[in-house]
């Protein structure tokens, strides 16, 4: 009688976003009983449980786990990798977030309950193995978000900026579920493997429902990733929403919209599965499309930005732009790697924004940024290594990334793609030197106090400054543990397919 | 362990940089030297304990090397296998990088006393020590950048440490863009060498270089993208790192940093980069004669050039400043016949007493009360005993008297330039010819510095009054006594005169090492020197196929032994196991003409003291020639041909055409399209929700309908 283990195997590929559900639920119950002078635990025990998180994704990365729930929950180094980074986002943005709640009196604890429930939506987006999931992920993650955009009660910015995202949201999540539901209609699954299954054996019930299914989920993810021609929301919805949520927005959810993604475009409509050859060539040109669209019209508009969160929406889209090269190379590794950097780089520059905006948020135009050079030294440097960095100066991460992914992108083929991308990070350059020249070189107008930075924001300025740097000049074990380095790289098959096996 | 050699002065510069400004200056002056020291010991047990011992590699050379790190693999590019290494090369310039590096910081130590940001200056020059130790001990060619583009920046900062100067803030400014200029060139050279041998480190790409066929002589092999152009981009980048014709205009002003700075940056160790760059890629240049016969021509011009404005200046730095200029022309020269190992030799000689006089010009300055100014000075030796003599060990070292370091290597250069068969017929007649002239100035020179500022009569109080706005970067103005009345200069404290008498010793018999066979043969002496870094050397030059004896092993000795025997007479070929190639070219001249040449090069340093002695002994205030006291006017050209263009550009069309009409008016026009259009495009970021989801439903429509199309 072999040893019976205290839970079934599956639960074990869950353990993250139980501790992380846990995590939310333990706050709740905190925040309602804890003496009320006193909840500055909240994001103690947030930052607790992530670590938590952290622990059992590390611990699943040796580990091979077969689809576990009827296929539902995939554990692979995808999912894992991706898990890696939205944890580490959920711990900045909670580092982020606990100086500005204690400064603007907003409730502490059920803010961090609604990060971490946002969290266990993009470790379940990560994870999904089939379109019914992915959807549950992706909508736990944008109701709390939400939310989450419209924290400041009072603000009408604020406001605006939830009623926005939830309205456009939920159109887009429409496209995105009929997509779904034609996809099942043609396939007679939601699931991943079985949909790819149905594909190569042809036994599709009716040709189009397919086409126009994929078409529809294209768009759905298009909008949550924020690329052109999906893009309208953004500007509108990163300025109005708190700055903090905003920095979280940035990386998190688009870093989950891109594991799913990387999942469904890049694993299952794959051209290695046999049939799908001419869908596979038709969402490679939109894809290419879209990239191109999004590199030119978020660098183009940003420029003109005189907000430094509306500029860094518009950089955003490019982001994504680039992002999808990778997706354009099938190779989510790169789309991996390029997440990560982005999500540390951007997170380090929000957390900046968030220190100088001061209470409400009041202080995000360019002007507002005169002159604070030499008085608040230390800030300007670290959002000058940021602005370098998301403009893709060497030694940083951005560079990396770009790098990267603009190589993989060359190497597959999408030459015209990758030469528009570089012009266009050249071009960002711009904008994003703007700021450091304002700071630097700009008489002030207006009195300045350098505002008061604690513990938690040093924390996670620490956190991305060093990752940024980390990454930028050693990214080598990184890129090893996504396996970029394997011999057999250029042979996709191992590293592009879906995990087997257990489906039922 | 060759990790401590480099992590010492970062631990060093990183403690002073962070905390120096609350420490006292004992403490600033212990933590900085004794983290050179650390470095320097630990190099010192590398080369002698580890190293002579180490075995020599498949190709013949002794090497200890450390691995540091893979740095990064993605896709098809791999940089990997990043470390350090110490081969005779890098070992030999470990040693006196550490070593001077070392006596220098004891000696700042005095000079800077009583500096406002005394941990400032350790902090910039223990980081310099850390740059150019990476430098040197990098194994391949992006490591040696990092140190070569980092030692270009403590340069900066420290010539600018005055730099509430006007002067040292230009000077400093100058430096870094005359070196932008040349790095551009090291840029593209190791760009071009990764892209033709998918290799940096340097072992692989000189042993790549190694098995390239000998390119032509003449522009084509320029233009071609091969060895020849890897070896002028380098070239480039050495002609500023080293400040050689024409981006040498730096160094002189680089003057304005403190006196230690000059000695250690200007003088010992960093200017000498270009040339450890250059002897460092042999393999690539042996087999460019066209960049060979360029470095050649452009260092004895710049040692010729050099020397002749050498003569006219009356600041005793910007003396010593365009002595060193002219020295490493002497050492490029080297480079340009084929002679890398007496290039080496002359760094290393070079180093000892170009410190040592430097140190003692610091000494002198010190004890003047920063005054830079031979006119005002005179009559030192009475009260600067231990200054005078130390310095005329330099003195005569620099002038090539026998016995004195520079004797061996300044002569093994002389001869080498004559007896050369790397260059084609007339030049190596012309440039010894160039070389020797130069060695006759440069004794001419030294001898003005030394009796002018050593000898005839005080003259401490001819200085006109306001004197001090002409501020050559003399360091601390606190110290600035009223002097003229009842001034008496004085020696400087022990600290600065301890080093001087170590450089000074070095100075004398630092040459023996590299006493050159016809004069060691006898009496059993080798040139230790050259054997010692001939290895490193042989590897370009075996040809393959053109001696037929291929270097199997036998630590280098096999390929210059046949070399040997198929150029000379049996009259040379027992001499020793190691008989260096370079010794080669030689063999078609007779050791009688060797021996005249030789002592041709003595009498004319010994003439040229005798004349500079009865001369300027006689009219310490000659008034030079104006062409000469102002430098060939090379500023003044530089300024009107590339810098007022260049201004003018930037202000008239860069910024008031570009910046202000293009893209503002972009920008602008931008913003007044979008209100030209009227709403439409407004209307796109309008803020309204309805127009948004207008906007992602015609997105979603056409998307669709592209799929539909699209599809069969």
């Amino acid at each position: 009688m072999p040893y019976q283990a205290p839970l079934p195997r599956e639960y074990y590929a869950l353990m993250p976003e139980i501790a992380v559900s846990i995590t939310g639920i333990v706050i709740m119950m905190y925040d309602a009983f804890a003496p009320k002078g006193s909840r500055r635990g909240a994001g103690y025990i947030a930052l607790a449980g992530l670590v938590a998180a952290g622990v059992s994704v590390a611990y699943l990365w040796n580990e091979s786990i077969p689809p576990a729930f009827s296929g539902m929950l995939l554990t692979d180094k995808l999912r894992l990798f991706f898990d890696a980074i939205f944890i580490l986002v959920a711990g900045v943005s909670v580092l982020m977030a606990m100086q500005p709640l204690d400064d603007e009196r907003l409730p502490a604890g059920e803010y961090f309950t609604l990060l971490m429930f946002a969290t266990v939506g993009m470790l379940l987006m990560g994870g999904a193995g089939d379109l019914a999931m992915l959807f549950l992920g992706l909508e736990t993650l944008s109701i709390t978000t939400y939310v989450m955009a419209g924290y400041r009660r009072g603000d009408l910015r604020c406001n605006e900026s939830a009623l926005k995202y939830f309205i456009l949201g939920s159109f887009s999540t429409g496209f995105l579920l009929y997509g779904i539901a034609l996809t099942y209609g043609a396939t007679k699954s939601t699931n991943f493997l079985k949909i790819q299954q149905a594909i190569a054996s042809g036994q599709i019930t009716y040709e189009p429902l397919l086409t126009i299914g994929v078409a529809m989920i294209l768009i759905g993810l298009c909008f949550k990733v924020a690329t052109a021609p999906f893009h309208v929301w953004t500007p509108d919805v990163y300025e109005g929403a708190p700055t903090m949520v905003t920095g979280f927005m940035a990386a998190g959810p688009k870093a989950a919209a891109f594991a799913i993604f990387a999942r469904v475009f890049v694993q299952v409509f794959s051209p290695d599965v046999p049939n799908a050859a001419n869908l596979a060539a038709t969402w490679t040109d939109a894809v290419a499309l879209i990239a191109v669209l999004s590199m030119i019209v978020g660098n183009v508009i940003a420029i003109q930005q005189t907000n430094i969160k509306r500029m860094l929406a518009y950089s955003s889209i490019a982001h994504a732009g680039y992002a999808l090269v990778g997706v354009l190379a099938r190779d989510w590794q790169s789309v991996a790697f390029y997440m990560l950097t982005y999500a540390v780089m951007n997170l380090g520059a929000f957390t900046i924004v968030t220190i100088l905006a001061r209470q409400g948020d009041e202080k995000t135009e360019l002007d507002d940024y005169a002159g604070i050079g030499f008085h608040s030294m230390g800030l300007s440097v670290v959002l000058m290594i940021f602005m370098l960095s998301l403009g893709g100066i060497p030694l940083t991460a951005g560079f990396m990334g770009k790098l990267v992914i603009f190589k993989q992108g060359w190497q597959a083929g999408f030459h015209e793609v990758v030469i528009i991308g570089v012009l266009n990070s050249a071009v960002s350059l711009y904008y994003y030197l703007r700021p450091l020249v304002v700071m630097f070189f700009k008489e002030r107008e207006t009195p300045y106090v350098p505002p008061k930075v604690t513990a938690p924001f040093y924390a996670a300025l620490a956190i991305s400054v060093i990752a940024v740097f980390y990454l930028g000049m050693f990214p080598n074990r990184t890129l090893n543990a996504l396996e970029m380095n394997n011999a057999s790289k250029d042979a996709k098959a191992p590293a592009a397919a879906l995990p087997a096996g257990g489906v039922r | 362990m060759l990790k401590l050699i480099i992590l010492a002065p970062l631990v060093g510069a990183t403690i002073l940089g962070l905390f120096g400004k609350k420490m006292n200056e004992r403490l600033i002056g212990i933590i900085a030297c004794s983290s050179v020291a650390i470095s320097a010991l630990t190099a010192f047990y590398t080369v002698f304990g580890v190293l002579l011992s180490a075995a020599p590699g498949p190709d013949g050379v002794r090497r200890v090397s450390e691995h540091v790190m893979s740095w990064m693999r993605i896709g098809g590019i791999s940089i990997t296998d990043f470390g350090y290494v110490v081969d005779p090369l890098s070992g030999i310039m470990v040693l006196f990088v550490t070593g001077v590096g070392f006596l220098i910081h004891v000696f700042a130590t005095g000079y800077m006393h009583g500096d406002e940001s005394f941990y400032r200056f350790f902090a910039y020059l223990n980081l310099f020590m850390f740059m150019m130790l990476n430098l040197i001990l990098g194994d391949n060619f992006l490591l040696m950048f990092v140190g070569w583009e980092g030692v270009g920046l403590c340069s900066y900062l420290l010539i600018g440490y005055y730099f509430l100067k006007k002067e040292a803030g230009d000077a400093a400014k100058k430096a870094f863009i005359a070196n932008r200029v040349g790095d551009f060139g090291v840029v593209l050279g190791v760009l071009l060498i990764f892209f033709k041998c998918g290799s940096i480190n340097f072992q692989k790409v000189m042993a790549w270089a190694a098995t390239q066929p000998m390119e032509t002589l003449g522009m084509s092999a320029v233009m071609a993208g091969g060895l020849t152009t890897i070896a002028l981009l380098l070239f480039i980048g050495a002609t500023g790192k080293s400040a050689q014709i024409p981006l040498y205009v730096w160094l002189p002003d680089a003057m304005a940093g403190p006196t230690p700075v000059s000695a250690l940056i200007h003088a010992a160790t960093m200017v000498t980069a270009g040339v450890y760059m250059v002897v460092r890629c042999n393999a690539i240049f042996t087999k460019a004669p066209s960049a060979l016969l360029v470095v050649a021509i452009i260092g004895g011009l710049t040692a010729f050039f050099a020397a002749t404005i050498g003569i006219a200046q009356w600041d005793i730095k910007k003396v010593l400043a365009y002595s060193t200029v002219s020295q490493l022309g002497y050492m490029f020269l080297a480079c340009g016949v084929g002679a890398y190992a007496a290039a080496i030799f002359h760094v290393m000689t070079h180093a000892f007493f170009k410190a040592l006089l430097f140190l003692g010009s610091g000494s002198v300055i010190h004890g003047m009360h920063h005054e830079q100014d031979m006119r005002y000075m005179g009559a030192l030796k009475k009260y600067m005993k231990a200054t005078y003599w130390t310095m005329t060990a330099g003195w005569l070292a620099i002038c090539g008297i026998p016995i004195f370091a520079g004797f061996f290597s300044k002569d093994e250069i002389l001869w080498k330039t004559f007896s050369t068969t790397a260059l084609p017929a007339p030049f190596p007649m012309i440039l010894w010819g160039l070389a020797s002239l130069t060695a006759l100035l440069t004794a001419v020179y030294m001898t003005r510095l030394m009796t002018v500022t050593f000898d005839g009569a005080e003259r401490y109080d001819q200085k006109p009054a306001h004197h001090d706005d002409h501020g050559h970067g003399h360091g601390h103005d606190d110290h600035g006594h009223g002097h003229g009345h009842a001034f008496k200069p004085h020696e400087s404290p022990l600290s600065m005169v301890v080093p001087l008498a170590v450089l000074a010793v070095l100075s004398v018999f630092g040459g023996l090492v590299g006493v050159p066979h016809i004069l060691g043969g006898k009496i059993g002496v080798h040139n230790y020197f050259e054997e010692f870094l001939e290895p490193v050397i042989a590897v370009g030059h075996q040809v393959p196929g053109e001696h037929g004896a291929a270097p199997a092993g036998g630590h280098g000795t096999t390929a210059p032994a046949g070399e040997h025997t198929a150029a000379a007479p049996a009259a040379h070929a027992p001499a020793t196991p190691a008989a260096p190639a370079a010794h080669a070219p030689a063999e078609t001249h007779s050791e009688g003409l060797e021996f005249g040449l030789m002592g041709l090069s003595v009498v004319l340093g010994v003439t040229g003291i005798l004349l500079g002695k009865a001369f300027f002994g006689k009219n310490p205030l000659w008034q030079p020639p104006t062409l000469l006291e102002a430098k060939y006017y090379v500023d003044e050209i530089y300024e009107a041909a590339i810098i007022k263009p260049i201004e003018n550009v930037s202000r008239e069309g860069l910024w008031k055409i570009v910046d202000v009409k293009i893209v503002d008016g972009a920008v602008n026009g931008a913003g007044r399209l979008v209100a030209g259009l009227g709403d439409t495009l407004r209307y796109l970021q309008s803020g309204f929700s309805r127009t948004y989801a207008a906007f992602i439903f015609v997105g979603a429509v056409l998307l669709i309908g592209y799929f539909f199309i699209n599809k069969p």
